[in-house]
């Protein structure tokens, strides 16, 4: 693993790793952030976007061998909110095709797939440790590198294209411009404030995980009604309560509820905008057909707060504001 | 009927709403009601043992006159074209209150077939003041029968936002266990017109299809013995060949939703499955879902071994080819009409359901 100062970094370097080409296809979700598509992008690459599942969200695992073409380089895949997506049959298509699998696991860290550590599965994967996610320290991220093909050349890559790592450790005399990279590294700083946090990643991971089951059982009502849908979260997967999210009947609705938990003082937001629907989207990238479920779920979808430091009486009042306003 | 239920609780300011059940059909009835949560308010429990038509009708008018006169509701509506839709909208129409059909314009034009369905809906579309017409060709039958523009809106299909809202629950805990290493095949076969050497040959074919060793076969078998007998006897210890009870519609739509490829003959499965993004291989000779043919997301395959395999080999090897049938796009509904139904009960504005091109 290589820390650098965002997730983004640790994904533009994946891109680098796998040789991105002009021309040359990835497949990946288009109910993502930005960082999934660009990182490609900047290498000439052309996202393929494939529709999401109903249930978690996550890319249609279904639809992913039928976008593949002679031009596909790479499998980019997102677990949304920390759950897991079905990585048994990504991993099989993968493999059958010769493709590496590139995980933004942004969202995913100390989150399992069958036991297995969401970011461990893939051939790469990021981690971000972005103010906004559970583990944080401002700005920053990590590449895991679980193909020893590509360890030596990710460490010139992410030290401007330089040997300089080899160097400290005395393996070369002098160092040297060796290949294409960027300056990707964290600072000392901001590592040293990611290990305080890395120190107390459990306890963190789970206060949130309390304050996502609570709003998980106390919304069953809200279900029952057909007001609004709960996350779902596979029985194979374990989460870490990143992100609790509730969806809304639609736009409309979801727009009407929003509004009344502002004037409640409630900050509830919602993304992504699908990336296929998105100028540059629309420019560099192409949806394998028509993504129905990605529309709807970002039209529907509404998070809630949901931090760490959170106390029960804040917990309670976003509850009741949601059923005040639903 | 359980989205437009659910849209109407979701005004509940606007809008007071009382479900009746007459459980014509209480096994199937009682299971919907279970995925939807809804507990009906009324429950006529009408059914009984080895009830004849004329018994059925005249039961349904008058206890429905009776829930009507003490309610007086602005609207009554009625959907699909059973027994009680028929005598519900006449016990409302001789009491003055407006009736709207949700289903409305469907036609076979044959009327004893389906019988006694094909003259209920005939006329609850007559005595209806609005039609819930799921498709362009319905408001067609509609208007050529006499019935003024003004009456009908098309809606599309409200099972496909039944379906679009079980296929966002969880996989319920007894799915069938499958191989993530291999590309799942869904199958249903039980209609009648199969039995015999059809369905023998359609067995032969999944058999083939299964030596492939990429794929798994998940096939839910009827009751029925005449489709069980064969069935377990050509496929029984298969490998690749997963053969199951029947499975209920939450875990029905998960496979559909895992599966790459759906063979049915099943008339539900070929409006559903496109919602779904799933290519459907029909093996009948004929289908009424001529929506879908057309719309290149269903095919006609017929019910010859080599046919099925052939077709079903191609979209396993060939994507170019799965891939023109995989558009998502479903000529009978977009997963709105409930909210198109209760708008245009409501006055409220929409815009009716048109499949993209
Ligand atoms: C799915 C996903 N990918 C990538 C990123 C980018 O992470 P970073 O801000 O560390 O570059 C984020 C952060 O919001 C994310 O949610």
């Amino acid at each position: 693993m290589l820390l650098t100062h965002s997730c983004t970094a640790a994904l533009e370097m994946a891109a680098i790793l796998t040789d991105i080409e002009p021309g040359d296809e990835v497949i990946m979700p288009s109910f993502t952030f930005v960082s999934t598509a660009n990182a490609f992008v900047l290498r000439g690459g052309v996202p393929v976007f494939v529709d999401i599942r109903p249930d978690t969200l996550n890319v249609d695992e279904t639809q992913i061998e039928e976008a593949i073409t002679p031009r596909t380089k790479a499998i980019a895949i997102v677990h949304y909110a920390g759950v897991g997506c079905e990585m048994d049959a990504i991993m099989r298509i993968a493999q059958e095709h010769n493709l590496p699998v590139i995980e933004d696991a942004a969202q995913a860290l100390l989150a399992t797939y069958r036991g297995r550590p969401l970011g461990s599965i893939g051939h790469l994967a990021g981690y971000s440790f972005h103010e906004t996610k559970n583990v944080v320290s401002g700005e920053g991220g990590a590449l895991l590198i679980n193909d020893p093909r590509y360890v030596d050349r990710a460490e010139i890559v992410r030290e401007k294209g330089t040997n300089r790592s080899q160097f400290f450790r005395g393996q070369v005399d002098k160092y040297t411009w060796m290949d294409i990279g960027s300056s990707y590294l964290p600072a000392e700083l901001e590592a040293a404030f990611l290990w305080a946090q890395l120190e107390e990643a459990e306890s963190i991971t789970r206060r949130r995980k309390d304050i996502w089951q609570r709003y998980y059982e106390e919304f069953a009502d809200l279900e029952r009604e057909g007001k609004a849908r709960r996350p779902v979260v596979p029985a194979e997967c374990e989460h870490n309560g990143h992100i609790f999210y509730l969806l809304f009947r639609d736009l409309e609705h979801r727009t009407a509820v929003q509004a009344r938990l502002r004037e409640a003082g409630v900050q509830a937001t919602f993304h992504y905008v699908p990336l296929h629907d998105s100028p540059a989207g629309k420019r560099y990238g192409r949806a394998q057909r028509e993504l129905p479920l990605t529309r709807q779920m970002s039209e529907r979808l509404l998070r809630l707060p949901l931090w760490a430091g959170m106390t029960d009486d804040e917990v309670s009042y976003v509850i009741e504001a949601v059923y005040r306003s639903a | 009927m359980a989205p437009v239920i659910r849209a109407l609780r979701e005004h509940a300011e606007r809008v007071e709403s009382v479900v009746c059940n007459t459980a014509q059909h209480r096994e199937m009835v009682d299971q919907v009601l279970e995925i939807f949560r809804i507990t009906p308010d009324i429950d006529l429990d009408i059914m009984q043992p080895g009830q004849s038509l004329p018994d059925l009708t005249g039961r349904v008018i008058t206890r429905m006159t009776e829930v009507l006169q003490s309610l007086r509701p602005d609207w009554v509506l009625v959907q699909g074209d059973t027994t009680t839709v028929f005598a519900t909208g006449l016990a409302a129409f001789y009491e003055h209150i407006r009736v709207g059909h949700v289903e409305a314009g469907l036609r076979t034009y044959d009327k004893r077939n389906p019988f006694p369905e094909e003259i209920n809906r005939l006329l609850v579309d007559h005595l209806s003041d609005r039609h819930f017409a799921p498709t362009e060709r319905n408001r067609e039958a509609l208007l050529r029968e006499g019935h003024t523009d003004e009456t009908i809106i098309v809606t599309g299909n409200t099972v496909i936002d039944a379906l679009l809202s079980v296929a966002e629950l969880p996989e319920p805990p007894d799915m069938p266990p499958l191989d993530p290493d291999r590309r799942l095949i869904l199958v249903t076969a039980h209609r009648r017109e199969n039995h015999g050497q059809p369905l023998r040959n359609i067995c032969a074919a999944l058999k083939a299809l299964a030596g492939r060793g990429d794929v798994q076969i998940v096939y839910p078998v009827h009751m029925n013995p005449n489709v069980r007998g064969p069935v377990y006897e050509l496929l029984g210890d298969v490998p690749g060949v997963l053969l199951t009870n029947p499975v209920d519609y939450v875990t029905l739509v998960h496979l559909m939703r895992r599966a790459y490829l759906i063979l049915t003959d099943s008339g539900g499965i070929q409006e559903e499955a496109p919602s779904l993004g799933k290519p459907v291989l029909v093996m009948r000779r004929r289908t009424e879902r001529g929506e879908a043919v057309e719309a290149g997301v269903v095919k006609l395959v017929g019910t010859e071994t080599e046919a099925i395999l052939g077709h079903a080999t191609r979209l396993l090897d060939d994507s170019a080819a799965y891939r023109s049938m995989v558009r998502a796009v479903n000529p009978y509904g977009d997963g709105r009409a409930a909210g198109r139904i209760v708008a245009s009960l409501l006055g409220l504005p929409f815009e009716e359901f048109r499949p993209a091109p």
